[in-house]
């Protein structure tokens, strides 16, 4: 555990990481900026129908009526009105036969794929059941910022997190080396088992600096936007929906969510892909022993790996994005 | 008692060193050889950062790898180029290092004070590593190397970059710390040595070429090492070893077999002697 405290110790007196880190921080508020065109309606939606409970029923209609008069009320009574509940009668069909026809040339991929859908018409069924389609969520404006919140803000807040997980291993890893500390420590009692702890470090250190980062552009986001009335909604409301190959579909998830634990899976699984990219940065730090050339090896890696995905999409290898 | 058993070192097709093989018990090891004549190769076997080609080093019988942290947890280390952290005091440094050691905290505490006095650095211990001065630093790393109180401590070139008073101050805290211990010393300066080693370790064409002590090394040389005034015509052509300002102008000293006409015979000290066994070419 000291070991552990020591290598952090290092990566806390860096000051090119906290200054990485700020910058991540202003970009984060001039993302959470760029997305001010929704916030009115959000927030004014917030103001008309918070307190009423995430489910559309006689109780929240009765409360946005009571609501003083103005052209947004009408608007959003409209839009509750209208509401019906689109998972019980959802037709999977078109997507089940574009998907397979997509994969037809292979009978693995086939099977897999109508086994996929039949779980998905459960899911749907079970939707249906729970009457998701019904949470209001963030009323009209619910796609918009669905798609800032996660698609905008949360694949940045990853980003930032997995780069300067990294770095910072890529950091720790070369240290001693750039220090020329690397032999006495090596012919310590601890020797080589230090690579253990400084992974370790780098670890703990990359989730704790994406948390830390989530955190922040998260609260400061939350500053400005109310979402104290949609925690408990389904995120499933049909409100929140997807556009795929040009087609408007309703935001399926495999579990039942709501719009907390829904962000409260995202900012986990961003922990856990941040883990994934400390732990790649660790291996090629390890096998090349030299950290630029790791950091190299590293960025062809990443890059690699996204030419290779756009390649085999053109080759008709891959669906791409 | 660390044993050398016959060690052999290659790179691909060179070798760094052949078939060595010493005895180390409690006292001081001087390893005195030119640059290149693979006096860090042995050293970094000895601290284990490198494996042998060949042969065995054991420590009590077995073998050091073997070992593994408990023979490295006995092992006091100062490296060739010791490495320091800039922003860290020596305080904080050698707190850094005690962890390496597995030292336990209030131990580690109580130990760093004693050894930041040995080595006299009580007033510069909260004082960045970068803003001391080399000999200060040198210092810092001598006691990382004492931390854990080894019983066998190797310092690679520990005076390289030391002032001539930074020199002797470094040889009278080794002397003092050589009491129960092994340390080996490795240097191409003679003045490191000459006084406090009690045992000589020469490396020649990556082989061992002798350990014996300084007297014993200078005894061999006995009869062959001569002063004579410049310019006196000398009928063979001796070795020159150095030169010197006598009351009557220039003295040449020289290694030779047979004393030339006028040369006055001097007794050989280990700087002749290393001059004379590493002559031009000689590593």
């Amino acid at each position: 555990m000291r070991l552990l405290s020591c290598e952090w110790s290092k990566l806390v007196r860096l000051p090119a990481l906290w200054g990485c880190l700020a910058l991540c921080l202003v970009f984060n508020c001039l993302l959470i900026g760029s997305g001010d065109r929704w916030r009115w309606e959000w927030n004014e939606t917030a103001a008309m129908t918070s307190g009423w409970g995430p489910r559309v029923d006689s109780g929240f209609l009765d409360g946005l009526r009571q609501q003083p008069q103005s052209d947004y009320k009408d608007y959003l009574l409209s839009a509750a009105e209208g509401m019906t509940d689109i998972y019980a009668d959802y037709d999977l069909r078109p997507l089940v036969d574009y998907y397979i026809g997509y994969v037809k040339n292979s009978p693995g991929a086939t099977v897999l794929m109508e086994r996929k859908y039949e779980r998905l018409a459960e899911r749907v069924a079970h939707l249906s059941q729970t009457g998701a389609a019904m949470d209001w969520y963030g009323g009209p404006v619910t796609h918009y910022v669905h798609q800032f919140l996660y698609g905008t803000l949360m694949r940045a807040l990853l980003t930032e997190g997995a780069v300067l997980g990294m770095l910072s291993m890529l950091f720790l890893l070369g240290y001693e080396n750039q220090q020329r500390t690397a032999a006495g420590a090596y012919a310590s009692r601890t020797g080589r088992k230090l690579c253990r702890w400084k992974v370790m470090a780098g670890i703990t250190w990359a989730l704790a600096i994406y948390l830390l980062l989530a955190a922040v552009t998260l609260g400061i986001f939350l500053l400005f936007w109310d979402w104290s009335g949609v925690w408990g909604g389904s995120v499933s409301s049909q409100f929140n929906y997807v556009i795929d190959m040009l087609v408007r579909r309703p935001f399926f998830t495999w579990a039942d969510l709501t719009v907390g634990s829904y962000l409260a899976s995202v900012v986990g699984l961003g922990g856990l892909l941040t883990v994934v990219f400390t732990l790649l940065a660790a291996v090629c730090g390890t096998l090349m022993g030299n950290v630029y050339l790791a950091a190299l090896v590293l960025t062809l890696l990443l890059c690699g790996g996204a030419a290779a995905q756009a390649l085999c999409a053109q080759a008709g290898l891959w669906m791409g994005c | 008692m660390l044993t050398v058993e016959h060690v052999t070192k290659r790179y691909g097709s060179f070798t760094a060193l052949e078939d060595i093989s010493l005895q180390f018990t409690t006292g001081i090891y001087g390893l005195l050889a030119p640059n290149g004549a693979g006096k860090t190769t042995l050293i970094k076997m000895l601290t284990t950062l490198l494996f042998p080609t060949s042969g065995q080093i054991l420590w009590e019988g077995e073998d050091i790898h073997a070992l593994d942290e408990d023979y490295r947890g006995l092992l006091g280390y100062l490296p060739q180029e010791f490495g320091y952290y800039p922003g860290y005091t020596p305080r904080q440094f050698l707190r850094y290092v005690a962890a390496l050691q597995c030292i336990p905290r209030q131990e580690a505490d109580r130990r760093i004070s004693g050894l930041l006095e040995l080595v006299g650095l009580s007033g510069a211990e909260h004082k960045k590593m970068r803003q001391l001065s080399g000999g200060m630093r040198q210092r810092v790393g001598i006691a990382q190397a004492m931390l854990n109180d080894p019983k066998l401590l190797i310092l690679d070139e520990p005076t390289a970059g030391l002032d001539p008073r930074e020199r002797v101050r470094f040889r009278n805290l080794i002397h003092s710390l050589a009491e129960d211990r092994i340390v080996i010393l490795s240097t191409h300066i003679v003045s490191d040595i000459e006084t406090i080693a009690g045992q000589i370790i020469m490396l020649r064409e990556h082989k061992l070429f002798c350990c014996d002590s300084p007297a014993g090394i200078c005894g061999k040389m006995k009869g062959r090492v001569f002063e004579i005034p410049a310019g006196t015509a000398l009928a063979e052509n001796p070795f020159l070893l150095s030169e010197r300002q006598g009351e009557q102008g220039t003295v040449l000293r020289i290694f030779c077999d047979a004393p030339p006409k006028g040369a006055v015979s001097v007794t050989p000290g280990l700087e002749d002697a290393f001059l004379a066994i590493y002559r031009e070419g000689q590593v």
